[in-house]
Parts: structure tokens; sequence; C-alpha cells
């Protein structure tokens, strides 16, 4: 707009000057406000005992500098403010806003000349460095007095009880994390271990991934218990659908008549069911299926028919044994029916009962002894009867399908029975992780304590504990009301003998309870834990026909 | 006729001449002697008011006297008729044959001492306004051109309101500035007193002619305005109406604000006052210098004004302070 230089650099310093004032005032205001707000915000935090978050400061500085950043651009000097402060400074009498405009409107004309002429001396004596502006001393001193309040309170430390609190908070987000990585590896472990569809369809694994996934790592210890317990309800619900109390109830019944069999077969059979081994029980009953016949071949070849009575014997000596368990299991639920809500273990079992068909398993097993009845029947006819219409061999067929549904329900309890397991190993690596998080205990999972040769530890030193579901004391363990061994007993009145079984009942009790403690030692090797329990065994086994 | 060193000095030395010689018989009242006179090189009109006995009447005579002008002098009664301001038609004898004649009142001189101008009726009063605004005087369809330069210095007695006719708003606003005369300082009393006391009263001779006003005042008009000061004056002209802007006290007491006129004259105020300083441009400062004799007079109160019997004068600060902000 001005064509004079002294002017316009005059202008600049002041501008310069000026801004350099306002940039001053501003810093110092702008340490002042937020001195303020920060301590104001400060003992928010410090009234309730926590140490201020260094966010705090980092975001009220933020906030402030751009504060101050604005206003600072807002408020410098404009160069018509400069002219218009220029000029009230060195009393210039608008003189510089007369020059610039007569400058540009009429440059040569008679009034510019005339009007520099008055200014031009007085430009020359103004000195943008003797402007002064007073030190905001009081402000100063104000702002640095609250700023050394604010880093005094940033300094604090939380109190005990906070800290306290926010380690056991830490604690728990660790601990919870732990507790997760480690829950979501055992799934792992799990889903590799299975090995019957039955099992997988049980376990549903997926779902207990997810929400073992979904757990928040929470430094609330009691959210933490909240959420393991939901899951551990959740497993606890799937287990109970597994649950199959009343069958492996009536397997008990057959294994004890099945021990009572002259027959080895069956024998090998009560001895598998008894050991809950429905797998290999389920295979050794499938192995009693006879061959099928031809009435015709067996009438002409007496070996075959020798034969096949000889399979059918075998298979006729277990089904009639599984049937009189069927029976007295029948009757048991019949006496158990009268009862009503007494029979607690006759409840809350979905689908208890009922097989694959729905079909209860005395049920299964009444009917492979009517049809091996049948198809012994057909045989004696057979051999009796030469003039026995051929195709009644269809009773041996069903014989064979009997056993085979027999054996199906069995291989599926025993599926169940393994996914039943994983799902209570499960739960009671939920239940290890709830006690990690809430501090309970101070290592989770199974892993040994301690540390590697040479490394110093406070802890003990332990064996790895073994895990019950290995050691073959499922139901001890599991806590099942009614499964485990009672510490009472009842005289057998009936027997008949005259001589009491207490004395040989609590032998055995305590060859049990010694046996149980012995195997669950951690300090003890698998092997041997192995030899003692096979030793106790042969024992009870071999003590068992005295009684 | 373009500014030039020369003509600047001649203002400058003019006015001072004309004020020295005006000191030499009226002492102290430097203000309002340098108000008179710049009002007089603007070409406007003064209303001079005062209790009675301040000399307000010998600063007029004074100035006519330092100015080479004809200087006449109507003294306002009631009973004072406008042809008397004005002149008249007369029925005259000329050589035998009767013609009406025009007979020119006092007004035609150069500066009219219009004394006690409130004690006319405002019929009366209402016959300067042509004289005042337009310099010309119509009489029986004839309009008469007045010498230039013409100055009418009205005196009014703010006290003596018993039989007086206060001026109407359109008159007033025909009056450059508006000064009040005050009392005198002890020792400017004591100098009024040594000056008039005796035999023998200062003679002042005149200094200046009628050319040199009619010259200060095309002198004065090239002084150069920036658009900033420019806009300063609106503000301050426009503060002293009662719209949202205005000071508050502007709002409370202002009917109506001051005209463009006043404008005009402040303008051409802080023109002669720059040239007074010196410079050759309008600062902010020469505008608050005048803004005070340019604009009481032009200001209405409203009634609650009048009823607190507020002072214009601190009206017209309040718009220079609200203008400032």
């Amino acid at each position: 707009m001005s064509t004079r230089p002294e002017i316009e650099s005059l202008l600049r310093q002041f501008a310069r000057r000026h801004d350099g004032f306002l940039f001053r005032r501003v810093a110092i205001t702008t340490v002042l406000a937020a001195s303020a707000a920060a301590i104001v915000l400060s003992l928010f935090w410090v009234l309730r005992g926590h140490a201020v978050p260094v966010s705090v400061f980092a975001i009220v500085g933020a906030v402030a500098a751009l504060a101050a950043w604005i206003h600072a651009l807002r408020k410098r000097m404009t160069p018509p403010a400069a002219v218009r402060g220029a000029d009230r400074v060195f009393d210039l009498k608008d003189g510089i806003a007369s020059a610039r405009h007569l400058a540009s409107h009429a440059p040569d004309a008679a009034a510019t000349t005339l009007q520099w002429r008055w200014l031009a001396p007085r430009l020359a004596t103004c000195r943008v460095e003797e402007i002064s502006e007073p030190f905001p001393k009081r402000a100063a001193i104000v702002a640095a007095v609250l700023g050394a309040i604010v880093i005094t309170l940033g300094l604090l430390p939380p109190s005990p009880a906070v800290r306290a609190a926010e380690e056991l908070a830490h604690e728990t987000r660790q601990r919870v994390e732990e507790s997760k990585q480690e829950l979501e590896k055992l799934i792992e472990e799990l889903e590799k271990d299975i090995t019957a569809p039955e099992e997988k369809e049980g376990l549903k694994l997926d779902e207990f991934r997810k929400l073992v996934k979904s757990i928040d790592e929470t430094g609330n210890r009691a959210e933490a218990a909240r959420q393991f317990a939901r899951i551990e309800q959740k497993i606890r619900d799937a287990s109970r659908a597994l649950d199959q109390q009343r069958d492996e109830e009536t397997l008990k019944l057959a294994a004890g008549e099945l021990a009572k069999a002259e027959e080895t077969e069956a024998r090998q059979l009560g001895k598998k069911l008894d050991a809950k081994e429905l797998k290999e029980a389920a295979e050794l009953l499938e192995k009693l299926a006879a061959k099928k016949f031809d009435p015709k071949d067996l009438k002409a070849d007496k070996k075959a028919l020798s034969q096949s009575k000889q399979d059918l014997a075998k298979m006729r000596a277990a089904s009639k044994r599984l049937a009189a368990a069927g029976k007295q299991r029948q009757g048991a639920r019949q006496a158990g029916g009268g009862q009503g809500a007494n029979n607690q273990g006759g409840e809350g079992q979905p689908g208890e009962g009922a097989g694959d068909q729905g079909q209860p398993l005395e049920d299964l097993m009444a009917e492979l002894d009517d049809a091996a009845a049948e198809a012994e029947k057909n045989l004696e006819e057979i051999e009796f009867d030469p003039d026995a219409e051929p195709g009644e061999c269809e009773a041996m067929g069903r014989a064979n399908g009997a056993l085979g549904k027999l054996g199906k329900r069995m291989r599926g309890m025993h599926g169940k029975r393994m996914a039943q397991g994983k799902l209570d190993q499960l739960r009671q690596a939920l239940g290890q992780a709830q006690a990690f998080t809430q501090g309970r205990t101070q290592m989770l999972g199974q892993s040994p304590g301690g540390k590697e040769a040479g490394t110093g530890s406070s802890w003990s030193e332990r064996k790895e504990r073994d895990d019950s579901q290995k050691n073959g004391s499922l139901t001890q363990l599991q806590g099942r009301h009614g499964s485990g061994p009672s510490l009472s007993a009842v005289e057998e009145s009936e027997s008949g003998t005259g001589v009491s079984s207490r004395r040989g009942e609590t032998k055995q009790r305590e060859f049990a309870r010694q046996t149980e403690s012995f195997v669950q030692r951690d300090d003890v090797p698998e092997a041997l834990k192995l030899g003692v329990r096979n030793y106790f065994e042969n024992l009870q086994s071999a003590t068992r026909p005295e009684k | 006729m373009p500014a030039t060193e020369p003509a600047v000095d001649h203002f400058k030395e003019t006015f001072d001449r004309i004020r020295t010689a005006v000191s030499t018989f009226i002492v102290g009242q430097e203000e309002i002697i340098d108000d008179v006179l710049i009002a007089i090189c603007c070409g406007g009109h003064v209303l001079l008011e005062g209790v009675p006995g301040l000399g307000k009447t010998s600063l007029i005579n004074t100035i006519a006297q330092a100015i080479d002008v004809e200087f006449k002098r109507i003294q306002f009664t009631p009973d004072l008729l406008p042809s008397d301001v004005v002149g008249t038609q007369i029925l005259m004898d000329r050589e035998g044959r009767r013609e009406l004649v025009f007979q020119p009142g006092p007004v035609f001189c150069n500066m009219l001492l219009a004394d006690e101008i409130n004690r006319a009726t405002p019929k009366t009063q209402s016959a300067l306004l042509e004289t005042m605004q337009e310099k010309r005087v119509t009489v029986a369809n004839h309009t008469h051109t007045l010498q230039l330069p013409f100055f009418v210095m009205a005196t009014q007695n703010p006290i003596e309101n018993d039989g007086t006719y206060p001026l109407p708003e359109a008159q007033l606003d025909r009056f450059f500035f508006k000064l009040q005369v005050g009392l005198p300082s002890h020792d400017e009393f004591r100098q009024i007193l040594d000056r008039t006391g005796g035999n023998s009263r200062p003679h002042v001779s005149p200094v200046a002619h009628g050319e040199d006003i009619l010259r200060m005042g095309v002198t004065l008009r090239e002084v150069p305005v920036a658009p900033e000061v420019q806009d300063y004056l609106v503000r301050v002209v426009r503060g002293t109406h009662p719209n949202e802007n205005a000071a508050k006290s502007i709002k409370q007491f202002v009917r109506h604000g001051a005209s463009p006129r006043a404008g005009q004259a402040m303008l051409a105020a802080a023109r002669a006052r720059a040239l007074l300083d010196g410079r050759f441009h309008v600062s902010r400062e020469d505008i608050d210098s005048v803004a005070l004799p340019a604009l009481r007079h032009r200001l209405i109160l409203s009634f609650e004004g009048e009823a607190e019997g507020v002072k214009p004068d601190f009206l017209v600060k309040d718009a220079i302070q609200a203008a400032k902000a």
C-alpha cells in the first residue's frame, strides 16, 4: 500500500515487537490457566488416593497449547492494527495512516509532500526497541507456583491402598490373561484327544472356545470370577446333559451278573464292564455274535450246527446275565418310581435310559436275551426236528442285531464318558483358573513348580500333579453323590452266615483309601502307582469270592 | 488552489495574528478564542452561551476589530421583527416618484453579532435561517446575496429563561460550534480588572482581512483525511444516535443524535486543528478536540435525559469512548 520503506520497516518492527510481547503474555497466561486446570483435574485423582495419570497433564497441556496458539494467531498484530498502534505509541497523530493513504492515492500531490515533511523527522526518531511492556510479574509468579503445584501433584504416589488395588488389578489382569491362554491351550489339547464322534458331539468345544475367547481381561476379581463361573456353569450343564448314571448303574449290575457266569467270555465282558472299559466291552460283546446260519446247511452239517450251538451258548450265557441285570434294574426303577422324588439319581438326566434309538438299556438287554433264546430254540428245533421250516434263522439275525445295538450303545456311552471326562477336566481347569485369578493359588495349570537346576526359588518343588482322570479314580474325585465309598456300612443280616463282614469291609475300604491316597500323591512315579493299583485290585478281586 | 507550504504558513500566521490581537483585550478564554476563530475560518457560525458579564460580546467585538470586516450587532428582544434583522422595503421619494426601495438589515455585513438571540421570537429567529445557511436574504421576492465572509456570532444566556424562546433544533444545527463561556480564573479575573478598570483601553488593530479568512478556508479544506480517521469520525457522529451499537447512556438519554452536518463541521474544524498543530493531516485527536463544541448542541435529549438534567457533553464523551472501543 505504501511506497515509503521507512514506514513499512517501522510497521514490521512494531508488529514483531508487539507479537513478542503478545507471545510472552499468552505463554504466561497459558501456563497459568493450564496449571490451574491441571490442579483441578489432578485433585479429582489425588483426593481419591490415585496417582494422576500422565495423560491428564498431556491432554491439558495439549489443549492449552492449542488454545494459546489459536489465541496468539487471532491476536497477532495485523497491518492496520500496526499502523494504529505505531501512531498511538509514537504519538504520530495518525501520521502513518495518513501517509500510507496519501502515498497510495496521491503520491505526487503537494499535500503528500507536506504531510511527509511533517512525518519524516518524527519517523526517524521512532525506536521500536524502546517500546517496553512491563513483565507480568504477578501472573508469572502465580503461574510458576501453580506449575510447581502441578508437578508436585503429578509426582504424588498413589496411596498404599490404591497402589495395592492397582497391583491387584494388574495381577488379576495378568492372571486372567494367563488363565485364558491356558484354557485355550487345554481346549486345543482336548480337541486333539477326541477319538469318537459321540465324544465330539457331546463336548461342543467350539462353543467353549468362543466363550473362553470372549473372556474380558479385567482387573476386577469379582468380574473375572463371574466370567469363569458363567463358563463353568455352561460346562456343568453340558456335562450334566452327558450324564448317564443310570445306564452305568445298569452296566454295573450287568458286570456283577456277568462275573457269576461260567463262560470265560461272559466273565471277561463282566470285568470290562466293571472296569468301565466300555469300548473294549462293546468289542467283546460284538465278538459274541454268532455266525448267521442257513438251517438247511445246519441240517446237513452237524459240525456247523455244533459250532453254532457253541457260539449261541456263549451269547446266551452273556445275554442271560445281561437280561437278569436288566430285570434287576427294571425292578429298581419301578421301586424308585414308587419312591418318587427320593430317587435323585433318576432325575435331572435328560435322555438317560434312552439310547440312540430311545430304548432303555435294560430293554436292549432283554431284547438280546429274547432273540438269543429264540435263536437257541431254533437251533434245537433244527437239531431235533428235521422237518422244521427253513427261514426261522431270523432270530439269530435279531440276536446279532441286538448285540450290535448294545455294543453301539456301549460305544456311545464310552464316548459320552470320555467327553464328560474332558468336560470335567475343562471344568477343573476353569476352577483352577478361577482360583488363580482370585489369588488363591500361585500357579496355574499342572506344570511342575520350581525352576531349572541352579536357579533359586522360594517355591516348593513338587512334582506335577497327577490328573485324576488319568489315575482311574474318576468316580471318587468327581464326588458324585452315592458313587464314592461310604464311610458307614450296614451289617448283612440276611447273609445267614452268622459271621459279620464288617471287619473285612472296613479293611477293604482302608485298602481302597490307601490306594487312592497313594495314587494321588504327586511324588510317586506313575509306574509305581500303576503297580500299586494293580496290586490292590488283584488283592480285592482275590478276596471278593471269599466274601 | 493546491495546498502549498506558503498557504499553510499563511493560515497559521494569520490565525496566530488574530489570536494575538484578540488576546490583547480578552483575558484567558484561549480555547474559546481558538474555537471561534476556527469556526470563522471554516465559514461557520458560533453560538456562545454563558452567564452575563463573561465577555461574550466583547470577544466578538474584539475579533471584529482584529479582522478588518464589516461588523454589525443586533440586540435581540422579544419585540424584534424579522424585518429588523434582514431588512425591509421602504417607500422612498425619488425625483418626485415614490418607489419601494429595499433597505438592508443588519445582516448585510461580514460579521453579525446576534446578542441574546434567544430573547427574540421564533419568527425573528427563523429570519436568520436562510441568512446563516444560504448566506442570502429574500425580501419581497428579491434575493439579496450577502458579502463573504459572513459569520453570525450569537450569544445566549442560559439562566434567565423567563421571556426567552429556546432556539429550534433546525436553527441550532446551523451553528458550527456551540461554545460555553466559563468563569475566568483568579489571575484572569485580576487581569480583566487591570485592563478594563483604567481610563485607557487596549486598542485592537485589524490584523487580517476578509480575503485572508476566505483563503484560510480554502487551505484547510485541502488537508487530507485518512480513511481510518474518517471512519472514526463517522463512528463518533453515528455513536450519538441511540441505535444498537451506541453507548448505554446514549441509548438512555438521547432521542436524536447529530446530523451529517455535524460531521461536516467536525471534519472542517479538525482540519483547522491539524493545521494549527503544524500538521497537514487530520488525526483522531483533532476529531476528539472538536467533538464537544460541534456536537453538544446537536443532541436532542429524550424526556428521561431532560428530566435527569443530563449534560450533552457527557453524552458526547461517551460516544467518543464508544467509537474508540
